[in-house]
């Protein structure tokens, strides 16, 4: 693991890093006022549905794992990695590992916030861990995205948050195969299988169901690494 | 032979940075040099695996340096300008390139690394408080710390005092004299003539001289030089006073202004100073014309050009 302890240290002294997480802050503060609306258990799936996974999980995960390998291109030191034995998969892995355990560290405040405000509200013990889940697979399939276009494009963060706004955001509220490649909708099917019907109408998951869900969030990071590899291995540096 | 490079072409866009650069180098310290711009850094990024020709090959030990993983175990690479880890220490980054290239002890051969390039005292600083010059050896260990068969240094001399230029260029010939191939790039040729016994001249992304520095160096001293002279008033009473000198092959005047060609300067310096007094004219200033590396590299492909022919 001697690539991803470099590039975890790296990102915790990055300043980028400490701005992104104010974006889990604001999930803590958005919380605590929805434990105090009175609206229960719908709280709770509104910010699931609308916030937590689909622009503080996702902007996270994607500000760090595109700048975990895009700073590497940026000043270079992906050439001494390159000049080394390992073979590219494993500079590709140990990248996202880091960004993903990055962003899991970053999460924890956001998450522990929301699973107070569900258990607060009612939400039950197995939906409060298929949260945990959904927020750890997503995490994956967004860190996983991030790093594939940080080795594709220089303005990996910009089409990344294209992804969320446009693709994510707009275009799969209403085409069914933007759907199947949204990591948010997957994600609110995994959350949405164990709780009550008023909760599972906040969290609004699309139709497939939650098993699909979980095999296409395991799929998608090895299909993406896979992609990053191949682009590695044939990309001219720097 | 250590580095094998054949026919080698690289574009970039409308820009040809190689053309057809075919070379071999063995054992021993051979100098890259070329202008800026030249293509010495394409090449080197080439040898180093970082990216591919768009013909042509390259071998590095009879392996492919751009697909075998493993010959990386034999080649230590100073990229230019680009620094290690800034936010890790010396030892640290250093240690992790050790393990990273499959070295036995990381630890060991990171201190010995350090220590053979003076990093000593300085290796558990962070690299980004490092100068110039301490991160230019910093990755010179990183290059030396899996103990290669071959070197690929490019500029690595950018930034030193020369203090530290002398202790590069020993570090570096201690491991040649010990066996290793090393292709060190430069755009400075007495650099270049200080280490290498052997040079490649790079002109545009050709290859338009390679053999002994001292024989290209021979070839460099030996080409027409002009040298122009600016003075008060008439310039034709100088001109006729020079036409006689033996130094002087060719003159063209203008206003205030003699060119003079000559195979040999400081001769040509004393007849200038003989012809003023003669003729009664006061020189202002005296330069040589196009005495730079781009006017030898033009000359040195003038002549590659000629000799095509």
């Amino acid at each position: 693991m001697t690539i991803a302890r470099i590039v975890f240290t790296r990102i915790f002294r990055a300043k980028r890093t400490w701005a992104i997480a104010l974006l889990p802050a604001l999930g803590v503060l958005t919380a605590v006022v929805a434990r105090n609306s009175g609206r229960g258990a719908e709280a709770y799936g509104h910010q699931v549905r609308n916030l937590v996974i689909p622009i503080i999980l996702a902007l996270v995960a994607l500000v760090i794992s595109t700048s975990a390998i895009g700073d590497e291109r940026e000043d270079l030191t992906i050439l001494y990695l390159t000049q080394t034995t390992v073979p590219r998969l494993r500079i590709v892995v140990e990248t996202w590992f880091s960004a993903f355990m990055a962003t899991l560290v970053l999460m924890t405040p956001a998450v522990v916030a929301e699973m107070a405000l569900g258990s607060s509200v009612g939400v039950g013990g197995g939906a409060l861990a298929d949260l945990v889940f959904a927020i750890v697979l997503a995490g994956a399939g967004y860190c996983a995205l991030g790093v594939l276009l940080a080795l594709l494009t220089k303005r990996a963060a910009l089409v990344g948050l294209v992804y969320v706004l446009l693709w994510e955001g707009t275009l799969s509220g209403f085409a069914a195969g933007a759907r199947n490649l949204s990591i948010a909708q997957h994600a609110r099917s995994i959350v949405a299988r164990n709780v009550d019907a008023l909760t599972r109408s906040a969290i609004d998951p699309p139709s497939t169901g939650a098993g699909a869900a979980v095999i296409a969030l395991l799929v998608a990071p090895v299909v993406l690494l896979a992609l990053g590899q191949r682009r590695l291995q044939r990309m001219n540096l720097p | 032979m250590s580095i094998r490079v054949d026919k080698i072409s690289r574009t970039f866009g409308d820009t040809v940075a190689l053309s057809q650069v075919s070379f071999t180098v063995g054992p021993g310290i051979t100098g890259l040099l070329g202008h800026n711009g030249a293509g010495k850094s394409t090449l080197l990024s080439l040898l180093a695996g970082y990216s591919s020709p768009d013909e042509g090959s390259v071998r590095i030990l009879d392996g492919d340096p751009r697909t075998d993983r493993a010959l990386h175990r034999r080649i230590g690479v100073v990229p230019d300008g680009q620094g290690l880890w800034s936010h890790l220490t010396a030892r640290e980054a250093v240690t992790a390139l050790a393990k990273l290239r499959d070295v036995p002890d990381p630890a060991a051969a990171a201190a010995a690394a350090l220590d053979e390039v003076g990093l000593t005292d300085a290796a558990d600083r962070r690299l980004g408080q490092y100068s110039k010059g301490m991160g230019q050896r910093a990755k010179l260990a990183q290059a030396l710390v899996h103990d290669p068969d071959v070197l690929l240094l490019d500029e690595p001399l950018n930034g030193l005092d020369p203090a530290q230029r002398r202790h590069m260029i020993d570090v570096v010939s201690n491991r040649a004299a010990n066996g290793c191939t090393v292709l060190v790039s430069s755009h400075v040729l007495h650099e270049v003539e200080r280490m290498a016994p052997q040079v490649v001249v790079l002109v545009n992304g050709r290859v338009v001289a390679e053999g002994e520095t001292v024989g290209i160096k021979a070839l460099l001293r030996d080409r027409p030089q002009t040298v122009r002279v600016t003075l008060a008033g008439d310039p034709r009473p100088l001109a006729s006073a020079l036409a006689g000198a033996v130094s002087t092959q060719a003159i063209r005047v203008s206003e205030h202004r003699v060119e003079v060609d000559t195979l040999d300067p400081e001769a040509l310096g004393l007849a200038l100073s003989r012809a003023a007094a003669a003729s009664g004219t006061t020189l202002r200033s005296i330069e040589p014309v196009g005495d730079d590396l781009e006017s030898l590299y033009a000359y040195l492909t003038a002549r590659a050009r000629g000799a095509a022919r």
